[in-house]
C-alpha cells in the first residue's frame, strides 16, 4: 500500500474502497500520525465499523444520519486499521478545541 | 436662578404667524408674540428661549408657579419631555439595543429550547433560574456543573432574563451539554458525542461558542452541518483569531453553520474577530455584539467558578469575544423559530436582514444581526417551506424533482445549473435547502453548489 499526497490529502493506493485520507495536526502523512492521539474516521456505512472492530479498539460510533464518525483509540493498531479498511472515507487526527472567550 | 425652573413648551397654534418669527430680533419677536396672544409671556417676564415658527412652538424657562398661571389663563403648555437615544440610555444594555431588540417584541422564544454545548450552565445563576431543562456532562469524570464560567455566560446572553440586563430570548429554555473541561479545552470525540446527543433532544438551536483548526471538511464542521440537515439551527462563534484573513476554524466553517463574528459598542468589527473566507465560503455569516475593552457584554456568573471577566455586580460579569456574539444569534433564532416554526425561514430571516455595516465581507459577512428586521421578514414568510416551494415554480425549476432519476452526466449538469443560479442570486439558500430536505440533492451536492 502507498499514499499519494494531493494538497492536504493522501490518496491511498492498493486498497479497494479506501478513498481519501486526511492527516492533520502536524502529521506529514500516515506514517507520522502521533500514536498517542485518537483517530476520527468518517466511514461510508456502519458495516465498516464491524471490520474496524476486528482490527482495533473502537471507542465510539456516532451516526449523524448521513455522516458516520468512528472514534478509534490511540495506537499503532488503530493507524493500521484506519489506513487499510475499505469503506473508510477519511481519517482525522483528533483536534483540540477552545472556548472562544477573549481573555486578554 | 429660581429653584424649580424648567423648560416648557408653549403651543402658539398660529403657525402662519409663528413662521414670521424665525430670525426676527427681540422687538419683532415680542410684537409677533403679541399677535399670537402670547404677550402674556412678556408680561409675566418669562424667559423665552426659542421660537420655532415652523412648528408653532415656543420654548420658555419658568417656574412651576408661572406655568400654572399660564394654564389658568388658557395658554396651552406642557413641561419639556425627556427623550433618549435608543441604546444610549434607553434602559437596554447596548448589545441588545444595537441588534434591534426591545422589551416590546412580540416573540420571546417561548416554547423553544436552545442547546448550549459548552462548559456547563449554572441553573441557579442570575437570570437562568428555571430555564435549564436538561443538563448532562460529556466530560470524563466531571458532572454537569459549570466549573469554568463560559457556558453560563453564553446561556445568559441567549436566554437569560432579569430586570437589570438579560439576554435575547428571555422565555426560551436551555439544554446544557457540557463538553469542555475546566480549563476551557476539549476534543473531537467529546464534542461529537455532545452534538450527537442534540439529535435526541427537542432543541431547535445549537450554540457552539468554541472552535479549533479545520475547514468545512473537519469532523465538527460536518457534524454541525448534519444538525442543520436534521432540523436544527447550528450557530458557532467565528473565533478570536482576527484580524488576519482565513482564520475562521471548525465548526464555524461548516457550510450550513451560522458563523458569528463580533462587533464592539461602536458597531465596528473587532480586531480579534476571525475573518474569512474559508475554502471559498463567505465566513463569518454575520456579526453580533461581542464587545471589547470599551464596552463589555454583561452576562451572568456561575456560583461555582471564578468570574471570567470584570465583575459588574454580585452575579453579573463583563465578557468579551465571539463566544458571546454567537448566542445573540442563537437567541434570535429562538425568536424567529417561535414566529415561523420553520428552521429554513429562521435561518433566511436572520441572514437576509442583517444590516450592512460597510465593512469587508470577510469581516462582517452579511452584516449586523437585526432582530427587528428579521422578525418583520420572518412573519411575512411564516411557513417558509411552502413559500420556498412556490419560488421554485417561479424560477422554472419544475424539472428539479426529476434529479433523482437523471443520468450522472445530466445530474452533474443540473447541479452546475443550480450552482450558477445560486451564484447569480436567482435562487436562495432556502430554496436549495428545501431541495436538500426533499432529498432532491445530497448534502455533498448542496455543499458543492454553495462553494
Amino acid at each position: 500500500m502507498s499514499y499519494v499526497k494531493s494538497g492536504d490529502k493522501y490518496i491511498a493506493r492498493g486498497v479497494e474502497g479506501l478513498d481519501v485520507v486526511v492527516v492533520e495536526n502536524g502529521a506529514g502523512g500516515p506514517d507520522e500520525i502521533p500514536l498517542n492521539r485518537r483517530l476520527i474516521l468518517t466511514v461510508e456505512k456502519t458495516e465498516v465499523v464491524e471490520k474496524l472492530k476486528e482490527k482495533c479498539d473502537v471507542l465510539d460510533v456516532l451516526d449523524f444520519g448521513g455522516e458516520v464518525f468512528v472514534v478509534l483509540a490511540p495506537g499503532p493498531k488503530s493507524v493500521k486499521a484506519a489506513f487499510s479498511t475499505p469503506g473508510v472515507k477519511r481519517v482525522d487526527v483528533e483536534r483540540i478545541y477552545r472556548l472562544h472567550e477573549k481573555g486578554d | 436662578m429660581k429653584r424649580g425652573i424648567k423648560h416648557y413648551i408653549i403651543y402658539g397654534g398660529v403657525a402662519p404667524v409663528m413662521r414670521v418669527l424665525t430670525g426676527l430680533n427681540d422687538r419683532s419677536a415680542l410684537t409677533a408674540l403679541e399677535m399670537m396672544g402670547l404677550d402674556i409671556l412678556v408680561r409675566e417676564s418669562i424667559d423665552v428661549v426659542d421660537v420655532y415658527g415652523e412648528w408653532g412652538l415656543v420654548v420658555a424657562r419658568m417656574g412651576e408657579e408661572e406655568y400654572r398661571r399660564l394654564l389658568s389663563m388658557g395658554v396651552k403648555a406642557e413641561p419639556e419631555r425627556e427623550y433618549r437615544l435608543v441604546g444610549a440610555g434607553s434602559g437596554l444594555p447596548w448589545n441588545l439595543a444595537m441588534i434591534g431588540w426591545s422589551r416590546d417584541l412580540p416573540y420571546t422564544g417561548r416554547g423553544v429550547t436552545i442547546a448550549v454545548v459548552d462548559s456547563g450552565v449554572d441553573p441557579k445563576a442570575c437570570g437562568l433560574d428555571g430555564k435549564v431543562v436538561y443538563a448532562k456532562s460529556f466530560v470524563p469524570g466531571e458532572g454537569p456543573e459549570d466549573l469554568h464560567g463560559h457556558g453560563t455566560a453564553v446561556a445568559y446572553v441567549a436566554a437569560g432574563s432579569d430586570d437589570k440586563y438579560g439576554g435575547v430570548a428571555q422565555d426560551a429554555k436551555v439544554a446544557s451539554l457540557k463538553a469542555f473541561f475546566k480549563d476551557g479545552t476539549s476534543l473531537d470525540h467529546i464534542i461529537l458525542r455532545a452534538l450527537h446527543e442534540t439529535l435526541n433532544l427537542d432543541v431547535v438551536v445549537v450554540n457552539m461558542s468554541f472552535g479549533g483548526p479545520g475547514g468545512p471538511d473537519a469532523p465538527l464542521s460536518r457534524a454541525a452541518n448534519m444538525l442543520a440537515a436534521r432540523g436544527k439551527v447550528p450557530v458557532a462563534a467565528a473565533g478570536n483569531d482576527g484580524p488576519e484573513r482565513g482564520t475562521v476554524g471548525a465548526p464555524a466553517s461548516g457550510e450550513l453553520v451560522i458563523a458569528v463574528g463580533a462587533v464592539n459598542k461602536q458597531r465596528k468589527v473587532t480586531d480579534y474577530s476571525s475573518r474569512g473566507p474559508v475554502d471559498g465560503l463567505i465566513k463569518p455569516d454575520l456579526v453580533a455584539p461581542g464587545g471589547d475593552r470599551r464596552g463589555l457584554v454583561v452576562s451572568a456568573k456561575p456560583r461555582d467558578a471564578p468570574p471570567i471577566g470584570p465583575p459588574v455586580d454580585d452575579c453579573h460579569v463583563g465578557v468579551v469575544g465571539t463566544s458571546f456574539a454567537a448566542p445573540h444569534v442563537s437567541g434570535a433564532a429562538a425568536l424567529l423559530y417561535e414566529a415561523t416554526r420553520s428552521i429554513v425561514a429562521t435561518r433566511d430571516a436572520i441572514l437576509n436582514t442583517a444590516e450592512d455595516l460597510g465593512e469587508p465581507k470577510e469581516a462582517q459577512g452579511r452584516g449586523l444581526l437585526r432582530i427587528d428586521r428579521a422578525l418583520g421578514q420572518g412573519q411575512k414568510i411564516n411557513g417558509g417551506v411552502e413559500v420556498a416551494a412556490s419560488f421554485l415554480g417561479l424560477i422554472g425549476l419544475a424539472a428539479v424533482p426529476l434529479l433523482g432519476i437523471l443520468s450522472a452526466a445530466a445530474r452533474e449538469a443540473k447541479i452546475e445549473r443550480l450552482r450558477t443560479l445560486y451564484r447569480t442570486g436567482q435562487i436562495t439558500y432556502t430554496q436549495l435547502y428545501l431541495l436538500y430536505q426533499r432529498g432532491e440533492i445530497t448534502l455533498e451536492e448542496l455543499n458543492k453548489i454553495l462553494r
